[in-house]
């Protein structure tokens, strides 16, 4: 049983965190979010080197 | 949206400003429409809101709402159903997570379908999509908790606006198709609650039908639990100030051990205990797993002698049918179906009230928490429903348990400062290293303020019961599952240890005409002795199901017979909860304990194998080890070989 421990009193606290999955999650997001910015530099990069 | 005609109409009808500007618009793009005036701030005042925006924006709320509802649901049903977990959720959590999910989702549709009439933006609905999304991926995401909160939100975010570019581009055919499902899952969440609710309905109907005649004249049997009161917190058991004047009066009427112990020093097993008789070995109890069908219990044999059997538990983590405690009885009412109760069937209400919204707003008390008003009232309306067979009624009251949060006017310790409100508010999960003297006079004061109001509605539940003339014929058992630490060996609260503060609690029998009145008795007895003392009670010519002796042999003595031989008594707790409570230096973060009481000394085996020796007559505090000290080095070995033997039945049938 992963989660009853936190159900079972639904405690949320800084003990409870796991960093790293935290951390990759975060980082996840971050790049969903920005997912359109980084192809556009993606793009521009490519453009950029197709025209040298 | 804008294809519906009659959708067209009442979207026309809802136009406050401008009714003769066109509500035509290029909903798909965006696009400003062609009457409108592009110029300047007056563009905004003039652009009419997209037809039907505000009501794709509510149909919005409710699809996501519905689908998170379902989605979580459908998550604890393959944990509890597939798996055999435990949830600890309502039993209705499965439609009851959908209905919260919609009035908190109904609210956000609200303000964005407000906030669409405000700015007449026509992208409106696709950002109102994504924000449901997020909230709705951030809400399942809670399921999971050990990601922190803000990693949560950006993945959530993430997500949402990958999926708002999707809805951009879908809008047109995504509403329609969205209007049609929602109606379905709405439909599919009536279905769950009509057939739960009606289910337990007819399962209750179906059990006492099917109950065999009862013998006449037998004792109804009122069975009082009260969680987490430690003895020394009643009058009768010494307590200073007149705490407890009713249940201090009740003894007066009865048998009142005063050295009753508990199996165990927490609500599962030690409740387990004095329903099955098994010591928490035996049983398959602890923090994750509830109580398997392996041994018979105290419901069950009342209920096959036709006995209508019936449970109010406040207790809703580990006196639920869910953890097997409610087995045996007719009916049980365990969750209390309030705003809290639905709240806390959801990932996001339980985010919400436990690290959002409590800390802010002061909230101190536990979401859901049944008082003892609550509970009696359940009860005395059971009582005017049944028929006129006699009755087992377990009754367990949670109001002493930590947050200790009494009710006006019984609130006498009100934390001032910030820091003593974190005593109330997260005294399960603070840590005590910095605990002070104010401190922890100030919980033990909020305790005691909280005996105070549990004794006066046990007084009113007597009267009332008076009143009715249900007393006369009512075998009344108060007990109590464990105590609670104040600092006692520098421990807090419960679970965590097996020092008498947590196993030593308080055992009233009452049985008018049929056991002494105002006796005390001073040897010390196991709870695990209850049902069969109570089925000895009711019915002494069947066999008795239940091991151990029957508590009746210490009042029944006899002037000129010897006193019942002393008996070995264990209690035991299975291993470290993973909450601070367990932490550090608690003697349960070592691993499972087990101890034995038999005369004055009490053996306590600690997790890391360290044992503890008092003397618990002279030393009823347990300051003094005697462990190490050559002259008990036989005593210590006789409770250690009793210890050991726990496990076999021998010992716990003959004594």
């Amino acid at each position: 049983m992963i989660f009853s421990d936190l159900v079972l009193f639904a405690y949320v606290g800084p003990e409870t965190f796991l960093p790293l999955v935290s951390a990759l999650a975060a980082a996840g997001g971050a790049v969903m979010m920005g997912w359109r910015q980084v192809r556009r530099g993606f793009d521009w990069c490519v453009r950029l080197i197709v025209r040298r | 949206m804008h294809d519906d005609p009659s959708a067209q109409s009442t979207a026309l009808l809802e136009e406050e400003q401008s009714p003769s500007v066109s509500p035509c618009i290029d909903d798909e793009k965006g696009a400003l429409p062609q009457s409108a005036t592009p110029e300047g701030d007056s563009e905004l005042q003039h652009r009419p809101i997209p037809i039907g925006q505000r009501r794709d924006i509510l149909l919005g709320a409710v699809w996501f709402a519905l689908v998170t509802g379902l989605l979580e649901g459908g998550y604890w049903c393959i944990e509890k159903y597939c798996l055999g977990n435990l949830s600890f959720l309502n039993p209705g959590f499965y439609w009851m997570a959908p209905v919260t999910y919609l009035v908190i989702f109904g609210v956000a549709g609200l303000v964005l379908a407000w906030l669409a009439g405000h700015t007449r933006h026509p992208s409106m609905l696709t950002f109102s999509l994504t924000l449901m999304t997020l909230l709705s991926v951030f809400s399942l995401l809670n399921l999971y908790p050990k990601i922190h909160f803000l990693a949560q939100f950006l993945l959530a975010g993430g997500v949402a606006t990958t999926l708002g570019s999707f809805y951009d581009r879908r809008r047109k055919t995504l509403t329609p198709w969205m209007r049609k499902t929602a109606c379905c899952l709405m439909l599919a969440v009536a279905g769950l609650a009509i057939y739960q609710q009606t289910s337990e309905h007819f399962q209750e109907q179906r059990a006492m039908a099917s109950l065999p005649p009862a013998t006449a004249g037998n004792p109804n049997v009122l069975f009082l639990v009260l969680d987490t009161v430690r003895a020394d917190a009643l009058g009768a058991y010494g307590a200073e100030g007149n705490p407890t004047p009713a249940l201090d009066k009740l003894a007066r009427k009865g048998v009142l051990f005063e050295q009753a112990v508990s199996t165990a020093s927490w609500t599962l097993p030690a409740t387990a205990g004095m329903l099955t008789g098994q010591p928490p070995h035996e049983l398959s109890t602890d923090w994750l797993h509830g109580l398997t069908e392996k041994h018979a219990t105290l419901a069950e044999s009342l209920r096959d002698r036709g006995y209508a059997t019936a449970g109010f538990a406040a207790n809703v983590r580990y006196c639920t049918r869910e953890v097997g405690i409610g087995r045996g009885f007719v009916h049980y009412e365990d969750f209390p179906y309030s705003p809290g109760d639905f709240l806390n069937c959801t990932a996001l209400g339980r985010r919400l009230i436990f690290s959002l919204l409590s800390p802010r707003l002061g909230f101190t008390d536990m979401p859901a928490r049944k008082s003892a008003a609550d509970i009696n009232a359940g009860f005395l309306d059971w009582l005017d429903q049944r028929d006129e067979r006699p009755y087992f009624a377990f009754l367990n009251y949670i109001d002493a348990h930590s947050p200790y949060v009494a009710p006006e006017p019984f609130r006498q310790h009100v934390p001032r400062t910030a820091a003593e409100r974190e005593v109330f508010r997260f005294w399960w999960y603070a840590k005590k290293d910095n605990v002070t003297p104010e401190d922890k006079k100030l919980a033990r004061g909020g305790y005691d303020d909280c005996i105070r109001y549990l004794d006066q509605q046990l007084g009113r539940l007597f009267d009332e019961l008076e009143r009715k003339g249900q007393l006369e014929n009512t075998i009344v058992v108060v007990t109590a599952d464990h105590g609670e630490h104040f600092g006692d060996h520098g421990i807090y609260l419960h679970g965590n240890s097996l020092y008498q503060a947590l196993v030593h609690v308080p055992l009233l029998i009452v049985w008018p005409e049929q056991i002494p009145h105002d006796r005390s008795i001073a040897a010390p007895v196991s709870l695990a002795n209850l049902p069969r003392t109570i089925v000895d009670l009711v019915d002494d010519e069947e066999a008795n199901p239940f091991p151990g002796r029957s508590l009746s042999a210490w009042w029944n003595v006899a002037e000129d017979s010897a006193t019942p031989q002393p008996q070995p008594l264990f209690s035991a707790i299975s291993g470290p909860l993973p909450l601070p409570p367990c932490h550090g230096r608690s003697p349960a973060a070592g691993g499972s304990m087990s101890s034995v009481r038999f005369g004055d000394h009490k053996l306590i085996l600690n997790g890391d194998g360290r044992e503890e020796l008092y003397n618990i007559t002279s030393d009823p505090g347990e300051l003094h080890d005697l462990s190490a000290k050559p002259k008990f080095r036989e005593t210590r070995d006789r409770l250690r070989e009793m210890l050991e033997k726990t496990k076999t039945q021998e010992i716990r049938e003959n004594g």
